[in-house]
Protein backbone atom coordinates (compact mmCIF):
# COMPACT_ATOMS: atom_id res chain seq x y z
CA UNK A 1 0.00 0.00 0.00
CA UNK A 2 1.16 3.33 -0.74
CA UNK A 3 0.28 6.73 0.23
CA UNK A 4 -0.27 10.37 -0.97
CA UNK A 5 3.03 12.13 -1.36
CA UNK A 6 5.34 8.84 -1.82
CA UNK A 7 7.72 8.95 -4.89
CA UNK A 8 7.90 6.37 -6.86
CA UNK A 9 9.24 5.50 -10.38
CA UNK A 10 6.77 3.83 -13.00
CA UNK A 11 7.61 0.34 -14.29
CA UNK A 12 7.61 -1.16 -17.97
CA UNK A 13 5.90 -0.53 -19.99
CA UNK A 14 4.80 2.93 -18.98
CA UNK A 15 8.26 4.04 -17.97
CA UNK A 16 8.64 5.05 -21.70
CA UNK A 17 6.07 7.71 -21.31
CA UNK A 18 6.70 8.53 -18.05
CA UNK A 19 10.90 7.82 -17.19
CA UNK A 20 10.95 10.35 -14.18
CA UNK A 21 9.91 9.92 -10.55
CA UNK A 22 6.64 11.05 -9.57
CA UNK A 23 5.41 12.12 -6.42
CA UNK A 24 1.65 10.41 -5.78
CA UNK A 25 -0.84 13.22 -5.31
CA UNK A 26 -4.05 11.04 -4.87
CA UNK A 27 -5.42 7.49 -4.20
CA UNK A 28 -8.50 6.17 -5.71
CA UNK A 29 -10.33 2.94 -5.25
CA UNK A 30 -12.67 1.92 -7.34
CA UNK A 31 -16.50 -0.04 -6.28
CA UNK A 32 -14.56 -3.31 -7.17
CA UNK A 33 -11.66 -2.47 -4.64
CA UNK A 34 -9.01 -1.94 -6.51
CA UNK A 35 -6.32 1.13 -5.80
CA UNK A 36 -5.45 3.11 -8.18
CA UNK A 37 -2.57 5.51 -7.46
CA UNK A 38 -2.55 9.11 -9.28
CA UNK A 39 0.69 10.48 -10.40
CA UNK A 40 -0.72 14.13 -10.64
CA UNK A 41 -1.20 14.94 -14.65
CA UNK A 42 0.71 11.57 -15.42
CA UNK A 43 -2.82 9.66 -14.82
CA UNK A 44 -3.36 6.88 -12.44
CA UNK A 45 -1.25 3.49 -12.12
CA UNK A 46 -1.75 -0.05 -10.32
CA UNK A 47 0.30 -0.76 -8.15
CA UNK A 48 2.36 -3.56 -10.08
CA UNK A 49 3.62 -0.22 -12.39
CA UNK A 50 5.07 1.58 -9.40
CA UNK A 51 8.62 1.12 -7.20
CA UNK A 52 8.91 3.75 -4.80
CA UNK A 53 12.45 5.27 -4.63
CA UNK B 1 -15.77 3.03 -70.26
CA UNK B 2 -12.66 3.94 -68.84
CA UNK B 3 -13.52 7.61 -66.66
CA UNK B 4 -10.29 9.65 -67.48
CA UNK B 5 -12.73 12.53 -69.79
CA UNK B 6 -15.43 14.69 -68.64
CA UNK B 7 -17.77 13.09 -70.82
CA UNK B 8 -17.23 9.64 -69.23
CA UNK B 9 -17.45 10.68 -66.26
CA UNK B 10 -20.67 12.22 -66.72
CA UNK B 11 -22.06 9.40 -68.43
CA UNK B 12 -20.91 6.86 -65.33
CA UNK B 13 -22.87 10.27 -62.83
CA UNK B 14 -25.92 9.28 -64.95
CA UNK B 15 -25.67 5.60 -66.09
CA UNK B 16 -23.63 3.72 -63.84
CA UNK B 17 -22.70 4.05 -60.34
CA UNK B 18 -23.60 2.71 -56.89
CA UNK B 19 -25.56 4.94 -54.23
CA UNK B 20 -24.47 5.55 -51.08
CA UNK B 21 -27.23 6.24 -48.86
CA UNK B 22 -26.77 7.76 -45.03
CA UNK B 23 -29.22 8.08 -42.76
CA UNK B 24 -27.67 7.84 -39.14
CA UNK B 25 -28.97 8.82 -36.36
CA UNK B 26 -27.37 11.13 -33.18
CA UNK B 27 -24.81 9.69 -31.29
CA UNK B 28 -24.78 11.26 -27.42
CA UNK B 29 -22.15 11.57 -24.90
CA UNK B 30 -18.99 12.57 -26.93
CA UNK B 31 -16.38 15.27 -26.98
CA UNK B 32 -16.39 18.27 -28.84
CA UNK B 33 -12.81 17.64 -30.95
CA UNK B 34 -12.86 14.35 -30.83
CA UNK B 35 -13.31 11.58 -33.08
CA UNK B 36 -16.71 10.09 -33.45
CA UNK B 37 -17.21 6.45 -35.31
CA UNK B 38 -20.52 6.17 -36.96
CA UNK B 39 -20.33 2.32 -37.20
CA UNK B 40 -22.42 1.64 -34.14
CA UNK B 41 -24.85 4.18 -35.04
CA UNK B 42 -28.46 3.26 -35.83
CA UNK B 43 -30.21 4.09 -39.19
CA UNK B 44 -28.54 3.78 -42.47
CA UNK B 45 -26.17 2.06 -42.96
CA UNK B 46 -27.35 -0.55 -40.52
CA UNK B 47 -25.41 -0.20 -37.43
CA UNK B 48 -22.57 -2.51 -37.50
CA UNK B 49 -21.75 -5.47 -34.93
CA UNK B 50 -19.68 -4.73 -32.13
CA UNK B 51 -16.49 -7.00 -33.37
CA UNK B 52 -14.58 -9.70 -31.32
CA UNK B 53 -11.52 -11.16 -32.39
CA UNK B 54 -9.39 -9.89 -35.13
CA UNK B 55 -11.31 -9.81 -38.38
CA UNK B 56 -10.70 -8.59 -41.89
CA UNK B 57 -13.71 -6.20 -43.08
CA UNK B 58 -15.21 -6.03 -45.98
CA UNK B 59 -18.53 -4.26 -47.85
CA UNK B 60 -20.56 -8.15 -46.93
CA UNK B 61 -20.39 -6.84 -43.17
CA UNK B 62 -23.45 -5.39 -41.99
CA UNK B 63 -22.51 -1.74 -40.91
CA UNK B 64 -20.89 -1.13 -44.28
CA UNK B 65 -22.17 0.61 -47.31
CA UNK B 66 -23.07 -2.33 -49.68
CA UNK B 67 -20.82 -1.43 -53.09
CA UNK B 68 -20.79 -3.72 -56.27
CA UNK B 69 -17.38 -5.04 -57.09
CA UNK B 70 -16.00 -4.06 -60.65
CA UNK B 71 -14.33 -6.01 -63.33
CA UNK B 72 -10.85 -4.49 -63.99
CA UNK B 73 -9.96 -2.19 -65.21
CA UNK B 74 -12.86 -0.86 -64.07
CA UNK B 75 -12.66 0.80 -60.62
CA UNK B 76 -15.10 2.46 -57.98
CA UNK B 77 -14.98 5.97 -57.86
CA UNK B 78 -16.82 8.46 -54.78
CA UNK B 79 -18.31 11.12 -57.99
CA UNK B 80 -21.02 13.12 -56.30
CA UNK B 81 -22.08 13.26 -52.60
CA UNK B 82 -24.89 15.36 -50.58
CA UNK B 83 -24.40 15.65 -47.14
CA UNK B 84 -26.93 17.55 -44.53
CA UNK B 85 -26.36 17.04 -40.37
CA UNK B 86 -28.35 17.99 -37.26
CA UNK B 87 -25.09 20.01 -35.84
CA UNK B 88 -24.45 22.87 -37.75
CA UNK B 89 -20.35 23.11 -39.19
CA UNK B 90 -20.67 19.38 -38.96
CA UNK B 91 -17.72 17.29 -41.00
CA UNK B 92 -18.36 13.51 -42.45
CA UNK B 93 -14.85 11.21 -43.39
CA UNK B 94 -15.51 8.23 -45.34
CA UNK B 95 -13.26 5.57 -44.43
CA UNK B 96 -12.89 2.22 -45.70
CA UNK B 97 -12.64 -0.40 -42.89
CA UNK B 98 -9.77 -2.35 -42.76
CA UNK B 99 -9.82 -4.60 -39.59
CA UNK B 100 -11.18 -4.13 -36.61
CA UNK B 101 -11.31 -6.36 -33.06
CA UNK B 102 -13.32 -5.31 -29.75
CA UNK B 103 -13.65 -6.90 -26.08
CA UNK B 104 -10.78 -5.14 -24.32
CA UNK B 105 -11.35 -3.91 -20.69
CA UNK B 106 -11.13 -1.22 -19.11
CA UNK B 107 -10.47 -3.06 -15.83
CA UNK B 108 -7.99 -4.84 -16.74
CA UNK B 109 -4.35 -3.71 -16.46
CA UNK B 110 -2.21 -6.71 -18.09
CA UNK B 111 -1.52 -6.68 -21.44
CA UNK B 112 -4.41 -7.55 -23.80
CA UNK B 113 -4.00 -9.24 -27.33
CA UNK B 114 -5.16 -7.51 -30.52
CA UNK B 115 -3.36 -9.34 -33.09
CA UNK B 116 -4.12 -7.14 -36.43
CA UNK B 117 -1.40 -7.69 -38.50
CA UNK B 118 -2.23 -5.99 -42.18
CA UNK B 119 -0.27 -8.71 -43.93
CA UNK B 120 -1.78 -11.47 -42.28
CA UNK B 121 -5.46 -10.46 -41.80
CA UNK B 122 -7.26 -11.64 -44.23
CA UNK B 123 -7.65 -15.78 -44.17
CA UNK B 124 -3.25 -15.73 -43.30
CA UNK B 125 -2.83 -12.83 -46.61
CA UNK B 126 -2.70 -9.23 -46.95
CA UNK B 127 -5.41 -6.69 -47.24
CA UNK B 128 -6.39 -7.15 -51.02
CA UNK B 129 -7.67 -5.45 -53.65
CA UNK B 130 -5.54 -2.17 -53.23
CA UNK B 131 -7.50 -1.17 -50.17
CA UNK B 132 -4.01 -0.51 -48.23
CA UNK B 133 -3.09 2.16 -51.01
CA UNK B 134 0.86 3.04 -50.01
CA UNK B 135 2.75 -0.17 -49.88
CA UNK B 136 4.37 1.33 -46.86
CA UNK B 137 1.66 1.43 -44.68
CA UNK B 138 1.13 5.67 -44.53
CA UNK B 139 -2.71 5.44 -45.90
CA UNK B 140 -3.53 3.82 -42.78
CA UNK B 141 -4.94 5.25 -40.12
CA UNK B 142 -5.02 3.10 -36.47
CA UNK B 143 -7.70 3.83 -34.32
CA UNK B 144 -8.81 2.89 -30.97
CA UNK B 145 -12.72 2.67 -30.58
CA UNK B 146 -14.88 2.60 -28.13
CA UNK B 147 -18.14 -0.23 -27.71
CA UNK B 148 -19.28 0.71 -24.50
CA UNK B 149 -17.66 2.94 -21.79
CA UNK B 150 -15.04 2.46 -19.47
CA UNK B 151 -14.84 3.98 -16.46
CA UNK B 152 -13.73 7.56 -15.18
CA UNK B 153 -10.91 6.40 -13.27
CA UNK B 154 -7.50 7.76 -14.32
CA UNK B 155 -5.58 5.11 -16.40
CA UNK B 156 -3.40 5.09 -19.36
CA UNK B 157 -2.86 2.99 -22.44
CA UNK B 158 0.74 1.80 -23.70
CA UNK B 159 -0.04 0.19 -27.16
CA UNK B 160 2.36 -2.12 -28.26
CA UNK B 161 3.03 -2.07 -32.51
CA UNK B 162 4.53 -3.75 -35.14
CA UNK B 163 6.06 -1.21 -37.54
CA UNK B 164 6.03 -1.36 -41.44
CA UNK B 165 9.95 -2.91 -40.97
CA UNK B 166 8.88 -5.37 -38.68
CA UNK B 167 10.02 -4.15 -35.73
CA UNK B 168 8.30 -3.67 -32.28
CA UNK B 169 7.77 -1.32 -30.11
CA UNK B 170 5.40 0.58 -27.95
CA UNK B 171 3.32 4.44 -28.29
CA UNK B 172 3.60 7.10 -26.09
CA UNK B 173 0.96 6.30 -23.33
CA UNK B 174 -2.84 7.64 -24.74
CA UNK B 175 -4.90 8.97 -21.21
CA UNK B 176 -8.06 6.74 -21.32
CA UNK B 177 -9.20 7.72 -18.07
CA UNK B 178 -9.73 10.29 -15.65
CA UNK B 179 -13.38 10.73 -17.72
CA UNK B 180 -15.41 8.34 -19.07
CA UNK B 181 -14.82 7.31 -22.37
CA UNK B 182 -18.21 7.02 -23.92
CA UNK B 183 -19.34 4.31 -26.84
CA UNK B 184 -18.58 5.69 -30.22
CA UNK B 185 -15.31 7.29 -29.08
CA UNK B 186 -12.45 7.26 -31.36
CA UNK B 187 -8.42 7.98 -30.26
CA UNK B 188 -6.30 8.25 -33.26
CA UNK B 189 -2.97 6.51 -32.66
CA UNK B 190 0.36 8.12 -34.24
CA UNK B 191 3.22 6.20 -35.29
CA UNK B 192 6.32 7.39 -33.17
CA UNK B 193 8.98 5.15 -34.53
CA UNK B 194 12.54 7.11 -34.67
CA UNK B 195 12.75 7.24 -38.22
CA UNK B 196 8.93 8.11 -38.88
CA UNK B 197 8.06 4.47 -40.28
CA UNK B 198 4.33 3.66 -40.24
CA UNK B 199 2.41 1.04 -38.39
CA UNK B 200 0.97 -1.96 -40.08
CA UNK B 201 -0.48 -3.57 -36.67
CA UNK B 202 -1.29 -4.01 -33.28
CA UNK B 203 -0.34 -6.55 -30.85
CA UNK B 204 -1.20 -5.83 -27.35
CA UNK B 205 -3.15 -2.40 -25.69
CA UNK B 206 -1.74 -2.59 -21.85
CA UNK B 207 -4.15 0.21 -19.26
CA UNK B 208 -1.51 1.09 -16.61
CA UNK B 209 -4.66 1.14 -14.10
CA UNK B 210 -8.20 -0.03 -13.61
CA UNK B 211 -10.78 2.67 -15.12
CA UNK B 212 -13.27 1.18 -13.02
CA UNK B 213 -15.33 0.21 -15.43
CA UNK B 214 -14.52 -2.61 -18.31
CA UNK B 215 -17.09 -2.02 -21.07
CA UNK B 216 -15.74 -2.75 -24.32
CA UNK B 217 -13.12 -0.94 -26.84
CA UNK B 218 -10.76 -2.02 -29.51
CA UNK B 219 -8.42 -1.57 -32.36
CA UNK B 220 -9.50 -0.72 -35.83
CA UNK B 221 -7.67 0.06 -38.93
CA UNK B 222 -8.99 2.94 -41.51
CA UNK B 223 -7.66 4.22 -45.04
CA UNK B 224 -9.58 7.39 -45.24
CA UNK B 225 -11.31 7.84 -48.58
CA UNK B 226 -13.15 11.12 -48.65
CA UNK B 227 -14.39 14.09 -46.32
CA UNK B 228 -17.61 15.93 -46.81
CA UNK B 229 -19.01 19.46 -44.39
CA UNK B 230 -21.81 20.87 -43.54
CA UNK B 231 -21.88 24.97 -42.61
CA UNK B 232 -23.23 27.38 -40.35
CA UNK B 233 -27.26 26.04 -40.53
CA UNK B 234 -28.29 22.75 -38.90
CA UNK B 235 -30.23 20.92 -41.16
CA UNK B 236 -29.18 22.82 -44.57
CA UNK B 237 -27.73 20.29 -47.04
CA UNK B 238 -24.18 20.68 -49.10
CA UNK B 239 -23.70 18.92 -52.17
CA UNK B 240 -20.06 17.93 -53.22
CA UNK B 241 -19.06 17.25 -57.15
CA UNK B 242 -16.27 14.68 -57.99
CA UNK B 243 -13.43 17.48 -57.52
CA UNK B 244 -14.01 18.37 -54.15
CA UNK B 245 -14.45 14.53 -53.14
CA UNK B 246 -11.07 14.24 -54.79
CA UNK B 247 -12.51 11.30 -56.54
CA UNK B 248 -11.29 8.72 -54.00
CA UNK B 249 -11.03 5.06 -55.61
CA UNK B 250 -13.50 2.81 -54.09
CA UNK B 251 -11.65 -0.75 -54.43
CA UNK B 252 -13.51 -4.06 -54.42
CA UNK B 253 -14.57 -5.14 -50.95
CA UNK B 254 -14.46 -1.84 -49.11
CA UNK B 255 -16.14 -1.26 -46.29
CA UNK B 256 -17.21 2.00 -46.12
CA UNK B 257 -18.20 3.78 -42.99
CA UNK B 258 -18.42 7.32 -41.72
CA UNK B 259 -16.09 8.69 -39.22
CA UNK B 260 -16.62 12.15 -37.26
CA UNK B 261 -14.84 14.77 -35.83
CA UNK B 262 -17.49 15.96 -33.29
CA UNK B 263 -18.24 19.64 -32.85
CA UNK B 264 -20.26 19.26 -30.15
CA UNK B 265 -21.35 16.71 -27.88
CA UNK B 266 -23.07 14.73 -29.71
CA UNK B 267 -22.86 13.86 -33.70
CA UNK B 268 -25.90 15.06 -34.46
CA UNK B 269 -27.77 12.86 -37.02
CA UNK B 270 -26.54 12.29 -40.71
CA UNK B 271 -28.05 12.06 -43.91
CA UNK B 272 -27.07 12.21 -47.15
CA UNK B 273 -26.93 10.52 -50.53
CA UNK B 274 -23.91 9.65 -52.83
CA UNK B 275 -22.87 7.96 -56.09
CA UNK B 276 -20.06 5.60 -56.48
CA UNK B 277 -19.41 5.92 -60.34
CA UNK B 278 -17.81 2.80 -62.43
CA UNK B 279 -15.84 2.84 -65.07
Amino acid sequence: MLNVGDTVRVLTPFDESFPETYAITDVVTNTDGTIVYILGECGGFDICYLEVV
Amino acid sequence: MTIDTRDALISALGNQHDKILWDKASISTQVSGGYSSLWRATGLPAQGAIPGAAAYCTSALLGSIAITNQTAPAVGYIGWHTLTTGNANSNLEIHDRLAHMGGLSGAVTTAQNVLINLDTINAGGPVGDSRLGASDFSDVTWWLEWYTATGATASNATVNVTFSDNSTGNLAAIAVGGTAIAASRMIKLISNHASGLDIKGVNTVTLSANTGTAGSFGVTATRQRTLLWTGAVANQTATFDWAQLGMPKIRNNSCLFGIMLATATSTGTVKGFGKIIQG
